[in-house]
């Protein structure tokens, strides 16, 4: 477990050796430990600590990076010299701001818990084991994981800033864990899956979480056909945060200035359900992330999305001075094509569960998550995927069977357009978001399972 | 790096481990990104650390640390047997592997110009004048260019002997030209989508593919898209360009051959697999055309190496053979869990923190008889698609959809009017049993995929897959839109 001293005495190394006009230094990662199970039992477990020190430095209007696993004296030095040296050959760029001073943060008393960080694999193996012997119980098949972060490690090892510190004065820090487990829970014929993330190990509820799963992969047993077509749908919370993240890029100032996002020449113009209320908001209770971006700024929570239409963006401080208002703090690293992102999404709901919702719903489609979802038509935002791992039909306000899996062919920005109902939102792992009830959802084909 | 591992075993070793292996891997990478004739992103890295995996009580352990300290590889390989230890309490079948030779062995990639030899102002200006070349088509809103290097240098050691050295190098190059207007955003990338072409080679590939002279025709057609035809639904005769079918390949061939998503251990997140071992040998995958073979020796090939992570050697076989499905992609242990004499040699993880998992070597489709204009002439309704824009596959590898940047209408033997957003819908065996028409050895391409995603936590990892056009009759397209 990395402390804040032991961390900005990294980046500061860095910073001593630097030789530049300026200099910020981005000290990323941490531990990042699975458990791993399927066909009912743990096959893989396995931990990694990993940090990575990234060195920005500046020469004038010229910027370089360097960025390096090696965090002693010669690898952090390497670091710095490559970066000057990128520095020296890059072109002079507008885009270029000297650095910012100190900033203020808002506090994330939830962001990190000790017992979490300390659990060990034994703790792993017996949470993987509730998700085992649920299914079991029912004859059932389980594959999943149990994992435990402490600092900021992505699905796929990314390294995401824990400090930042800059020639100008910045000191950033952030501690923070997170405790995540996913299940699919498989029958001969049809599937069922859960997933739960935490800031601690007490956020998640891993009995119910498994017993949920299994629940739903013996409710999926028996499938039946159903034709392509237009649906009503019940999405539950991980389905629309797999639609809801195709977002995250389009409302970043850069890329919807360069008429690339959906919502270029759209603000303000009526493209959403009135009732929705989309954030991007790092200190919502289900997410409590990080309060700063890439370039150490603060981040504010922004509302996107209100009465209707998209209402802000979100930017770096380089598209904030070209735009002349103030950052939003959701850079990206410097230099980036696109500037900033929207990276925590919370989409604001109501207080019922998915059954709940179910109930109103007279005929249509329970979507437990989606799979494979790719942007086809990039102007109103089209993606295509399949359903997985637990789609029944309603009917009359109730589940009545599990159909096979089916792919749609639908546009995000309609879907936000036809909701008629939100559900209590959960943390996800891409999003903080309800269930939701929408009407008119394009399902194209049908799938053999 | 040998001394590293050698500490590393020994405690593995003294620790209880029944087997062991290390990993000591270095690698160095450049990705430079140009926009607009502007540093859209310029990064060097140089990551460096080792992975201890470890068999104790019949389950894998495995722990990771960057940096080379000594002292870090005894702590690393003892963590890595708590960790199986605690994961054996769970495992009611313990691990076996098949057998494999202990090899005391190196390989390099062969390559005429180190990348990193060049400097980076030369770099730059050859990107911003591609950049340039975009731009001078002014539908062009967004001209972006990249270039990528990889050198990994990596050791090998296990506890029955293995000690192997690799070095690995990879190029690559692309660009992308984004056109704006008429209410409508449309892309065209050369030589291929995603960051472009990628090969384990040297400099000297992005002089072959004639980036810059290209520029002015991707230009031009993004701004033509722009303008042109949707393509319309419904079923018609299909050409796949090259690297289209690369990636038809990758999704469809490819991922479901790897036998542990068959055997179940990706299932919560990579999915599973329609090819069972019942069907091997027997499943009539495609037409008696296709042959798709698996192949970690291709010259130049992202899916090339000397030996896997498992310290097997590289090697090269069918997955299809004449249309009938007979092998699959393996490791030591799922190898042995169908009875295989031996691994495939599949196993590679994604730099030192990852365990392996069995990943994809080169998969590439068999050249056939045909010329391209030929069979363009040969066919009376159909459409060509060239470079993926999206792609989508079911879990278990069989319902897909695929968009391609570009397509154009071929009526009684002639390429016709262009079309924008072409997407084509299928299902796996069904797709390739449609297959009546492969172009020859010189339209075939080995085209290189950098960025494949698989496993818990998730890994990325390249591979290579060769494909010359193909033609597939009375396939379901413009599916996105049907019906809207």
């Amino acid at each position: 477990m990395l402390d804040r001293d032991r961390a900005l005495e990294w980046c500061r190394a860095a910073l001593d050796a630097s030789k530049a006009d300026a200099c910020e230094v981005t000290l990323g990662g941490g531990n990042d430990a699975w458990t791993r199970f399927a066909a009912n039992e743990v096959h893989q477990s396995m931990a990694s600590e990993s940090y990575e020190i990234s060195v920005r430095s500046l020469l004038g209007r010229r910027t370089g990076r360097a960025s390096t696993t090696r965090l002693d004296a010669d690898g952090i030095r390497a670091a710095v010299e490559t970066s000057e040296r990128a520095a020296r050959l890059a072109p002079e760029s507008a885009d270029v701001l000297s650095l910012a001073g100190p900033q203020a943060y808002r506090p994330v008393p939830g962001a990190y818990d000790d017992a979490t960080a300390r659990l060990d694999a034994g703790a792993r193996a017996d949470a993987a084991a509730e998700f085992i012997d649920a299914a079991r119980a029912k004859n059932l098949v389980a594959a999943g994981f149990v994992r435990t972060v402490c600092g900021r490690v992505g699905d796929y090892g990314e390294r995401g800033a824990v400090a930042i510190v800059n020639s100008s004065g910045l000191e950033a820090f952030h501690a923070g864990t997170t405790f995540q487990v996913s299940a699919t829970v498989m029958g001969k014929d049809g599937s069922g899956w859960v997933e739960g993330t935490g800031r601690s190990a007490g956020q998640v509820d891993v009995p119910a979480l498994a017993g949920r799963a299994a629940d739903k992969a013996a409710a999926a047993q028996s499938l039946q056909a159903i034709a392509p077509g237009s649906y009503t749908v019940l999405l539950e919370p991980a389905a629309v945060a797999d639609l809801l993240a195709f977002l995250t890029p389009e409302f970043a100032a850069t890329v919807v200035d360069e008429g690339r996002s959906c919502l270029s020449e759209r603000f303000g113009t009526p493209l959403f359900a009135p009732s929705l209320r989309l954030w991007d908001d790092p200190y919502h209770a289900l997410h409590q992330s990080t309060p700063f971006d890439a370039e150490g700024w603060p981040t504010d929570a922004v509302l996107l999305v209100e009465a209707g239409a998209a209402r802000r963006m979100v930017y770096d401080r380089a598209s904030a001075a070209r735009h002349g208002v103030a950052p939003t703090g959701h850079g990206l690293r410097v230099p980036s094509p696109d500037g900033a992102a929207a990276s925590h999404l919370v989409l604001e709901g109501g207080d019922g569960t998915a059954a709940d919702l179910a109930a109103g719903v007279e005929r249509g489609l329970l979507v437990t998550r989606l799979w494979y979802s790719r942007v086809v038509e990039a102007r109103d935002l089209v993606v295509t995927g399949m359903t997985r791992d637990g789609t029944y039909w309603i009917e009359e306000g109730r589940v009545r069977h599990a159909v096979l899996n089916l792919r749609f062919n639908q546009s995000v920005l309609e879907v936000l357009r036809n909701v008629r109902a939100l559900g209590r939102p959960e943390a996800t792992n891409l999003a903080v978001a309800p269930p939701l009830v929408a009407d008119g959802f394009r399902f194209t084909s049908a799938t053999r399972f | 790096m040998r001394d590293l591992a050698a500490r590393a075993l020994d405690a593995a070793r003294s620790a209880g481990a029944d087997y062991a292996d290390v990993r000591v891997v270095r690698t160095r990478t450049q990705s430079l990104t140009t926009k607009n004739e502007q540093v859209g992103s310029l990064d060097e890295r140089d990551d460096e650390g080792f992975g201890v995996r470890v068999l104790a009580g019949g389950a894998w352990g495995f722990a990771s640390r960057a940096g080379d300290a000594p002292e870090a590889a005894v702590a690393a390989a003892q963590e890595a047997v708590v960790l199986a230890r605690a994961a054996a309490r769970g495992c009611r079948s313990p691990v076996e592997m098949a057998p494999a030779k202990a090899l005391q062995a190196s390989y390099r990639t062969p390559f005429e110009i180190d990348p990193f030899s060049i400097s980076l102002d030369a770099k730059l200006d050859f990107l911003f004048a591609i950049d340039r070349a975009l731009r001078a088509e002014k539908a062009v809103r967004v001209a972006r260019s990249s270039m990528d290097f990889a050198k990994k240098q990596q050791f090998f050691a296990s506890t029955e002997g293995a000690r192997i050295d690799q070095e690995i190098l990879s190029s690559g190059a692309g660009y992308v030209a984004t056109a704006v207007g008429d209410g409508e955003i449309q892309v065209r990338s050369y030589p291929n989508s995603f960051r472009g072409q990628f090969e384990t080679r040297g400099y000297e590939m992005l002089a072959d593919w004639r980036l810059l002279e290209n520029a002015p025709r991707v230009a031009s057609e993004a701004a033509a898209l722009l303008v042109a035809d949707p393509c319309p639904p419904g079923a018609r005769d299909v050409i796949l360009g090259g690297s289209q079918l690369g990636l038809q390949i990758h999704e469809s061939c490819g991922h479901p051959a790897e036998l542990d998503r068959v055997l179940g251990s990706e299932a919560n997140y990579a999915g599973q697999s329609f090819l069972t071992p019942d069907l091997q040998g027997e499943l009539c995958y495609g037409s008696p055309l296709v042959t798709l073979r698996a192949d970690a020796t291709s010259p130049r090939g992202m899916g090339t190496f000397g030996y896997d992570d498992e310290g097997v050697a590289a090697q090269s076989w069918d997955l299809v053979r004449d249309g009938r499905f007979v092998d699959y992609l393996t490791s030591r242990e799922t190898a042995r869990r169908i009875g295989a004499s031996a691994s495939r040699g599949c196993m590679r993880a994604d730099g030192w923190r990852n365990f392996p998992l069995i990943r994809m070597v080169n998969v590439w489709l068999v050249p056939g008889t045909w010329g391209f204009e030929d069979l363009v002439a040969d066919t009376d309704d159909g459409i060509l698609m060239e470079t993926n824009r999206s792609w989508s596959i079911d879990s278990y590898r069989l319902n897909f959809q695929f968009g391609t940047e570009i397509g154009w209408e071929i009526r009684h033997g002639k390429r016709g009017r262009m079309l924008r957003n072409p997407t084509y819908q299928g299902t796996t065996t069904d797709f390739w049993n449609r297959c009546d028409a492969i172009c020859d050895a010189r339209h075939w391409v080995l085209w290189g995929i950098p960025s494949c995603g698989k496993g818990q936590p998730g890994q990325i990892m390249a591979t290579g897959h060769g494909a010359a056009p193909a033609r597939f009759r009375k396939i379901q397209v413009g599916v996105a839109r049907a019906g809207s």
